[in-house]
């Protein structure tokens, strides 16, 4: 019996047709909150097919997690292999198919590869980052691994805002706007704010932060990933992405120490501390009484 | 009914896509001989005003920018010496150009100087025909008269003139006589029912907004056109800009600061520090205001009166505490607008259509 899920990351449509009920299950569950009731008009169309073979206990940990891959193809169309697994995505013919031992890890690996590139053909693109809503917009914390994104998300949603993801988003373009998009990867909502900043993370033993010019924030950027596959058609595009995305958000450094404190530095910048909600004054919408008015 | 953009609607949209810097607002002084009830411009705050060459570096950088439509006004630009040549060499660029001015320093001399610059308007504000009721506003006796010889010198010898006030409680009934003085002196007029808070955040002239039983009735009268008429407004696309601040539209300050559209935003950065290009394409603030669209705010992306609705980020934060949140007085003046154009709940394509013959007027914004 086959299970149809229709999925909606970061306006991303996908259609996951899984004929394995455990793996269905588990990839309902672990998906919940990106399903969408409706299928979409036309979906990214993946069919997912558990591989006979050893059950993923049988695996070693490190490697349900994290799959190794070998990819070969372009923007329109790719192929992957690993260990147990095979499958192909087609952006132009808007589907794919997997063979996957019944672990969600390779499911993810997919549906994270067929967002990711659908995300650069349309201009927008995954980011090795977390972000939270403050003040309404989008703020993204990056930077490599351990230098503190789940950490800030758990501050931050500690403080009460809302986290959109504590390790991958999206950038997307919405019309002449831009958004930060929460995304299933790992720990994510769906929901999306206008971006705000993009925080470069350095754990220091103080709260300091610096504006980036975009030639100084590339750099960091890159290093920090984001790229889905490593094709050199992917990483050109999401180069390309990359400078993008500097082009339409403002960029910083941050030191800081793992406490709330850290948005006290980000707020001695107006463009932070401008948007903060104040207490509503009542206005005049009504003119006073007395010889002032002409 | 489909209509077709024309070439002006093509360039303001292409402009929004773009961040190109279609029309900037540039004050060449917050020095003013007048003293109006409702002004914005902190007059008091006279330092560090550009120099000629600052200005002309400045215009320099404006071109290569992308900017057409170039408005000068300050305070009153006549009161600087330099403000013919300032405009000379804007016209020289190519700019499509507005002087703004209360017309009091304008004589004859002057008068034929700006009609043979040739900017695309020479805007002077007149409130009323009524000396009592134009120089209460001013707060400068005899203020009157010189605005009137202003336009008619400057209309005499050629010049575009127009005639314009914001619309304000208790005097919003004067523009029937200003627009009928327009006409017989071949200006024409123009009136907006928008008055803002003071760039010091000084809410004082709130005071002189009108009230919504005024708007109503500006409503009902069909010479007001654009000024009340939503077909004017910004569509509430879910993607689509909320107004053209920081995206087509800029202001720079006396003192050479760029903002996104009113002192009222933090600067954007420091033109003696920057050139133009740098500041529009990196400064934080300007980069934040262009990601925001329709669908970002909360309560106005869904309001059924948001076709109505004149909404102003600014006047959002600044009045009712809230960047993303809804504007009180524009909610009071979408309702008038929709009891006067909606009939029960018309689109803006409907409202075009019926108001206009299809003919979508937005490119007389300008």
């Amino acid at each position: 019996m086959k299970t149809r899920l229709n999925l909606s990351i970061a306006t991303i449509d996908v259609a996951l047709t899984i004929d394995d009920p455990a793996l269905a299950a588990r990839s309902e569950g672990r998906y919940a909150d990106f399903l969408r009731q409706a299928a979409a008009r036309s979906p990214l169309e993946i069919r997912v097919a558990a591989a006979p073979g050893p059950p993923p206990d049988d695996l070693h940990p490190e490697w349900v997690a994290n799959p190794a891959v070998d990819a070969v193809g372009t923007l329109d169309r790719v192929e992957l292999r690993g260990l147990g697994f095979a499958g192909f995505l087609d952006w132009s013919a808007r589907r794919g198919e997997c063979v996957v031992p019944a672990a969600q890890a390779h499911v993810d690996l997919f549906v994270r590869v067929a967002l990711g590139v659908e995300l650069l053909r349309r201009g927008g693109t995954l980011l090795h980052a977390a972000a939270v809503v403050r003040d309404d917009f989008g703020v993204a914390f990056s930077g490599p691994s351990g230098a503190g994104k789940s950490t800030v998300a758990e501050i931050s949603r500690a403080a009460g805002l809302t986290v959109l993801s504590d390790e991958m988003i999206a950038f997307v373009p919405a019309g002449v706007g831009r958004r930060f998009h929460g995304t299933p990867f790992w720990r994510g909502a769906p929901l999306a704010a206008p971006c705000g900043a993009l925080v470069f993370l350095e754990q220091a033993p103080r709260h300091r932060a610096r504006r980036l010019s975009p030639a100084e924030a590339l750099p960091r950027l890159m290093a920090a990933g984001g790229a889905p596959l490593p094709l050199p058609d992917v990483q050109s595009a999401f180069f390309e992405a990359a400078g993008a995305v500097l082009r339409r958000v403002p960029a910083y450094a941050l030191e800081f120490l793992p406490d709330a404190g850290l948005w006290d530095a980000l707020d001695a910048f107006p463009e932070f501390s401008f948007f903060r909600p104040a207490p509503p004054q009542a206005p005049a919408l009504a003119p006073p009484a007395g010889p002032a008015r002409p | 009914m489909e209509t077709r953009p024309n070439a002006m609607q093509r360039l303001q949209a292409q402009a929004l896509i773009d961040d190109v810097p279609l029309s900037v607002i540039l004050e060449l002084t917050n020095r003013c001989n007048e003293r109006c009830v409702h002004c914005y411009v902190d007059l008091d705050d006279v330092r560090g005003e550009l120099t000629t060459d600052e200005v002309l570096r400045i215009l320099d950088e404006l071109r290569a920018a992308g900017t057409l439509f170039l408005t000068l006004t300050g305070g009153e630009i006549f009161l600087r010496k330099d403000a013919l040549p300032i405009a000379r060499r804007a016209r020289e660029l190519g700019f499509a150009l507005r002087l703004f001015s209360n017309g009091t320093l304008i004589d004859e001399e002057k008068a034929c100087a700006i009609a043979e610059i040739g900017p695309l308007a020479v805007e002077l504000s007149l409130f009323s025909l009524d000396p009592e009721k134009h120089d209460a506003v001013t707060r400068r006796p005899g203020s009157l008269d010189k605005t009137l010889r202003a336009a008619r010198l400057l209309t005499e010898r050629g010049a575009t003139v127009v005639l314009k006030a914001p619309l304000m409680h208790g005097l919003a009934d004067e523009r029937r006589a200003v627009a009928a003085f327009a006409r017989s002196i071949g200006a024409s007029s123009k009136f907006d029912p928008t008055i803002v808070s003071r760039y010091d955040q000084d809410d004082a002239p709130l005071a002189f907004r009108l009230t919504p039983d005024d708007f109503r009735g500006l409503c009902r009268d069909p010479e007001m056109g654009l000024a009340v008429d939503p077909s004017g407004l910004t569509p509430p696309d879910d993607g689509g800009a909320v107004c053209s601040s920081a995206r087509r539209v800029a202001l720079i300050s006396a003192r050479g600061e760029v903002f996104p559209c009113s002192q009222r935003f933090p600067s954007a950065g420091s033109l003696r520090e920057r050139t133009f290009a740098e500041i529009w394409a990196t400064s934080p603030i300007l980069l934040r205001l262009r990601n925001v669209t329709w669908g970002d705010l909360r309560t106005c992306a869904g309001c059924v009166n948001a076709s109505f609705c004149g909404r102003c980020h600014l006047d959002a934060k600044l009045e009712d505490g809230d960047f993303f949140g809804p504007s009180r007085w524009a909610r009071e003046m979408a309702e008038a607008r929709k009891d006067a154009f909606g009939r029960g709940g018309a689109t803006r394509e409907e409202s075009v259509a019926r108001r206009f013959d299809g003919k979508d007027p937005v490119s007389e914004l300008g």
